[in-house]
């Protein structure tokens, strides 16, 4: 396996195929369901000795006050490493030891999830399998340490010849570009009166979906058997599917505005543009890539998207999560190479992204420029 | 090809894009100048442009374009003879 990561996706067509064993139901299309009060994983051992992190992106079967939370404890190789208590989608982490797997060729997982449940006994939807967990995706990492972090490139400083706040707001703004999870960056930049032509902009790209479009170049997206039109949930909008990944677009078209199949025409042409574009931009690596994830973030899994953007080029990634007590709001460090983390107030909320907090975004932006010696790119506004 | 031929096509292209006949092109013209000019609409116009003069504008060439007269600059250029 890898020398520095390992990863198990569990959406269709992904790899988890050749490492479940007992205790799972058949992989949908971003997970696949647990069944039972156990189940099980067989996967090599890595080559190269060190404490491992061990992260599991998952969903609970909970309802309500009838099953409000799963627990869930994490044995390797027969030890146990940890419990918890999930109760929303997560990213959960646990540090593996060298010692428990060094004895052996294969690591043995076991994850006993002992509150699982029908969901015909618990809600009356007619789905009788035993579900506990929905596993996204499993990554293993070797914790970086002295001997394997890589530096942050000095070389990327702004050396504050140019002052950031003298730049209209408009071009700081199109020195970024979204790559999601949600559209609240591609909003904050509408309202600096920044209008960059981007993939991702308003799209819906959770990390895993994300890492697979990058791993494969984008191939398929804008293909016109894998983009479906859809009613959004509140039945205002419409919605664009990309059936490969999972992308989700806003092609901000009300229902009754256009007809779907006329949507789907424009994206037709749209997407492959716009992916293009995308690409060459990552090749690039003029901008500074922002991403946020709907939940937070394990470090080891935004690596993964630094590794996976640094294929195409020497991309620079803000990361954004919210303050905390040694990181106020408009914080942004260097984490290693490529890799900026910045800090914010708040999110705006899942149902409205348009309630962003507009002066924090543009305070990581002109904070994140300094950082990363942006300004001597040229990107540009657009008309 | 002129310019004079680049400002008329394109203001065919805008016509068909913003579903406007009075949009009169000038080289100052920019988003803020037109009302609904998002960038849906910048993807509209450089796609429209793109097959009709069958050139294909890269990124750095998409991030320089401030107003008509940019992209009627970027159309000369790929559309001159050698």
């Amino acid at each position: 396996m890898d020398e520095h990561e390992f990863v198990i996706e569990f959406g269709r067509g992904g790899s988890s195929d050749a490492y479940r064993r007992a205790g799972w139901s058949e992989p949908e299309p971003r997970h696949t369901w647990t069944i039972g009060a156990e189940s099980a994983l067989e996967f090599p051992r890595p080559t190269t000795p060190g404490t491992y992190t061990l992260v599991l992106e998952l969903g609970p079967f909970v309802w309500k006050e009838r099953l409000p939370v799963q627990h869930l404890s994490v044995l390797v190789n027969g030890s146990e490493v940890s419990e918890f208590e999930v109760s929303e989608a997560s990213a959960l982490e646990c540090a593996v030891p060298w010692s428990l797997i060094e004895g052996r060729e294969w690591v043995s997982l076991i994850f006993r999830h002992p509150d699982a449940a029908r969901p015909v006994d618990i809600n009356g939807v007619p789905d009788h399998r035993e579900l506990a967990l929905a596993f996204e995706t499993l990554s293993l990492f070797r914790q970086l340490d002295g001997t394997n972090a890589p530096e942050f490139r000095p070389e990327l400083v702004d050396s504050g010849a140019f002052d950031i706040n003298d730049l209209p707001l408009e071009q700081l703004m199109m020195r970024f570009e979204s790559l999601g999870e949600n559209c609240e960056f591609g909003l904050a930049q509408r309202r600096c009166g920044a209008e960059p032509l981007g993939l991702l902009r308003f799209a819906s790209a959770p990390l895993p979906v994300l890492l697979a479009a990058l791993k494969a170049r984008f191939e398929g997206v804008g293909d016109s058997d894998q983009i479906e039109i859809r009613v959004s949930g509140n039945h205002q909008e419409y919605l664009v599917i990309d059936r490969r990944y999972g992308f989700l677009y806003h092609p901000w078209v009300l229902v009754g505005e256009a007809d779907p199949e006329d949507i789907r025409r424009r994206e037709e042409k749209r997407l492959p543009f716009l992916k293009r574009k995308l690409i060459e931009d990552l090749t690039e690596a003029r901008k500074i890539f922002v991403y946020r994830g709907m939940r937070r973030l394990p470090q080891p899994l935004v690596l993964r998207l630094v590794t996976a953007l640094r294929e195409y080029g020497p991309a620079t990634l803000l990361w954004v999560e919210l303050q905390d007590d040694k990181h106020p709001a408009g914080t942004v460090e260097p984490l290693t190479a490529g890799l900026l983390k910045g800090y914010i107030d708040r999110f705006a909320p899942g149902e409205n992204a348009h309630a962003l907090s507009l002066d924090c975004w543009i305070a990581l932006c002109r904070n994140a420029c300094r950082l990363a010696g942006a300004l001597e790119n040229s990107a540009g506004s657009p008309p | 090809m002129t310019e004079a031929d680049i400002y008329a096509a394109l203001t065919e292209i805008f016509h068909d894009v913003f579903l406007r006949d009075d949009l009169e092109l000038q080289p100052e013209l920019s988003a803020k100048d037109v009302p609904g000019w998002d960038s849906f609409k910048q993807i509209d116009i450089i796609l429209a442009v793109e097959e009709k003069y069958q050139i294909k504008l890269n990124t750095r060439e998409l991030d320089s374009l401030h107003n008509v007269g940019d992209l009627v600059r970027v159309i000369a250029d790929k559309t001159a003879p050698g």
